[in-house]
């Protein structure tokens, strides 16, 4: 199991847009993935779950994966929020 | 046979046009779900999962249509509930609870939709919260479905309808948007809000903020809107029946009339040529506009572009968003305003910022300057654009001479920015400012030295001058745009452009008011926009007048001290003088006939 810990540094936090990029990316992979935000865990193949993390900006969230690629999965969805979403 | 009394209100005509219909009840939100048991989950998983396939398949039907008809701002509405729809992943875990539970669908899909709304309600972010609407809509999409009932039946209605409800989504406002003889009548909103601007752009007729009364009608009541006057009569008596079809009547004779104007210049019987414009709020409208006649865009507001998102729009959107209008309207000139949120629009997109005043606050060009990475990056995608049509640049909330001054520096660094890349920009783009502050029309003379034209946001102007918020329901009244103040600025600033052979031209709604649209002819206005559906009202106004006549009616009116005073002789003048444009008078102006 591979975890990282990042921050939603974008301005408008996890909204649509970053949401849906956040599990497209995530069900590239094999691995399990899941977020987590305070006590709230979800799936990160699923929108309805990312949305429900409600995430605005300076939020902080574990990545965590487990399965065969867990490590680039965790890798390439960190750089996903770190780019801020491909934002401004 | 008794009648039942008819009742009328007043709400805000949003969009023009008359429905003499059926009323459509839409309770939005008002399904209720319980915890049924299943005798055979197994089905009921079945049925869940094809019931949800077809939720999907119809968003991205509509979503198509929606598309094909009226482009891609507006079909991206439809793409976070297309998402929901599609969450493998949520809706296997729906499915193992139908199995597990023995439960409906509908209760436990409900049920797990709950607990994201109750998180994102938590949430301090308005467009999180907007997400809530979008999981509402799949919910009852998916409840409407399992159940059977056919969620578009009113596109299928054979009669004119006018869809009454609490409120409307912009995704509810598309998904009926193919049905003709289509009215809209909603309890809130207000004329700047997106179901009002959407049924606009879609020339659907329609009347907002009525409040509670929208409640307290049921589907089947015989009701009439007038999206001119902002009427909305329900149980109307026969005889009102009956003055409606005259006045729908008369409506499609002029538009008939009208038709045949699309093609003609607007010039006054002594040959003053007067050119009407269009505002666009919506790339997609551009085609509108050109069909309706209109000499080009006198007013693109680029705030809506925001419209269908959460964020300011990259350099490469805004570039398309700008590049397409002016690719599409060719030699016809575009002005192009640059953002003007704050106030009453997008308050977020200014940061959640709290302000006592928002009016009096940071807003527009106030914003744009102290946010000089988001307005550089609008400026340069203008400047860019600039080679593929006739493109003008319009400030708006100008209050001071140092603004002007500083927004033309940033022009020019964005202009040298975009030389050093090679990017090619044409050489002269006219440059204008809004009037809307009175402390702007004061110093108009010092700002048409350095502008190429005026636009005068009478909306803004006239709510500043009499110091009365526009939507406050106390003080209706004393929104004047009539009073003699707001003639007298103006006429000022008319005064200080032509000084120096600068064009003045009118945006606001004053503009869309064929009576007050004399009295801006007659004040030496050289231009007026409106929405497109006023195009060739406006024509034939201007086509039915004199430009002389125009100019002794309007300084007579200057001298007046009421705009009782004033509205009372406008009246009485233009019945006498131009006998030709009463038809268009009496059709769109509210209490023409009281």
């Amino acid at each position: 199991m591979v975890e990282r810990e990042v921050s939603i540094v974008n301005r408008l936090g996890l909204h649509a847009r970053p949401a849906a990029q956040l599990v497209q990316k995530a069900s590239k992979f094999q691995s399990e993935i899941k977020i987590k935000r305070q006590n709230l865990e979800v799936n990160a193949k699923s929108i309805m779950g990312v949305m429900m993390l409600a995430a605005e900006m300076g939020s902080r969230l574990v990545i965590i994966a487990e399965g065969p690629d867990e490590k680039e999965a965790v890798e390439a969805l960190a750089q996903v929020v770190q780019g801020k979403f491909g934002e401004e | 046979m008794v009648e039942s009394q008819e009742e009328i209100y007043h709400g805000i005509p949003a969009s023009p046009g008359i429905i003499i219909g059926v009323a459509r009840s839409l309770s939005r939100n008002h399904y209720t779900v319980a915890a049924e048991s299943i005798a055979n989950p197994e089905l009921e998983a079945q049925t869940f999962r094809s019931a949800m396939a077809q939720v999907k398949a119809s968003l991205e039907n509509i979503s198509a249509s929606v598309l094909q008809r009226h482009g891609k701002e507006f079909s991206r509405i439809f793409d976070a509930q297309s998402m929901i729809a599609a969450d493998e992943v949520w809706n296997k875990n729906i499915e193992r609870r139908i199995r597990e539970e023995k439960l409906s669908a509908e209760f436990i899909y409900d049920d797990e939709a709950k607990k994201v709304i109750a998180k994102l309600e938590e949430s301090q972010d308005s467009y999180l919260k907007e997400r809530i609407q979008d999981i509402q809509a799949v919910t009852s999409r998916l409840v409407a479905q399992m159940r059977g009932e056919k969620q578009t039946t009113i596109v299928g209605l054979e009669d004119a309808t006018v869809v009454v409800a609490r409120f409307l989504l912009p995704s509810d406002i598309l998904a009926m948007s193919f049905k003709r003889n289509l009215g809209f009548a909603t309890g809130v909103g207000g004329p700047t809000s997106h179901a009002a601007l959407m049924a606009k752009s879609l020339g659907i007729p329609a009347v907002i903020g009525l409040g509670d009364v929208v409640d307290n009608i049921t589907s089947g009541d015989s009701v009439i809107i007038d999206g001119y006057k902002g009427e909305f009569i329900v149980k109307p008596a026969q005889s009102t029946i009956k003055r409606y079809r005259k006045a729908k009547s008369a409506e499609l004779e002029l538009k008939r009339q009208l038709a045949e104007l699309k093609s003609k210049p607007a010039v006054t019987r002594d040959g003053v040529s007067i050119n009407i414009l269009a505002n666009i709020e919506i790339p997609g409208e551009a085609n509108k506009i050109i069909s309706a006649g209109a000499a080009g865009v006198g007013l693109f507001r680029t705030e809506y572009l925001f419209l269908t998102r959460s964020d300011f729009p990259s350099f490469e959107e805004q570039y398309e968003a700008y590049s397409s209008v002016l690719r599409r309207l060719g030699q016809r000139q575009v002005v192009i305003r640059t953002f003007d949120m704050g106030g009453d629009k997008f308050p977020e997109m200014t940061g959640h910022l709290f302000e006592a005043n928002p009016f009096l606050g940071w807003r527009a060009i106030r914003f744009c300057l102290d946010r000089p990475a988001v307005f550089k990056i609008q400026l340069k995608a203008m400047l860019k654009a600039s080679r593929c049509g006739n493109l003008a640049i319009l400030i708006p909330m100008i209050s001071n001479f140092e603004e002007l001054i500083a927004t033309k520096a940033i022009i020019e660094e964005c202009r040298r920015e975009l030389q050093k890349e090679n990017i090619e920009v044409a050489d002269k783009i006219p440059l204008g400012v809004m009037l809307e502050v009175p402390s702007a029309v004061l110093i108009a003379e010092h700002l048409a030295r350095e502008v190429d034209f005026f636009s005068i946001g009478t909306n803004d102007l006239i709510q500043y001058t009499v110091a009365v918020d526009r939507d406050h329901e106390l003080l209706s009244k004393l929104y004047q745009s009539f009073h003699p103040a707001v003639l007298s600025l103006i006429k000022t600033a008319v005064k200080a452009a032509h000084r120096y052979r600068k064009r003045v031209s009118v945006c606001g709604e004053m503009a869309s008011d064929p009576l007050a649209a004399i009295l801006l002819v007659g004040l030496g206005v050289d231009e007026l926009s409106a929405s497109y559906q006023m195009t060739a009202f406006l024509k034939k106004i201007v086509r039915s007048i004199t430009y002389s006549g125009a100019r002794r009616i309007a300084g007579k009116a200057l001298g007046m001290k009421t705009q009782a005073e004033i509205e009372a002789f406008l009246k009485s003048e233009v019945a006498r003088a131009f006998p030709d444009a009463m038809p268009v008078i009496q059709l769109s102006r509210r209490n023409s006939d009281g």
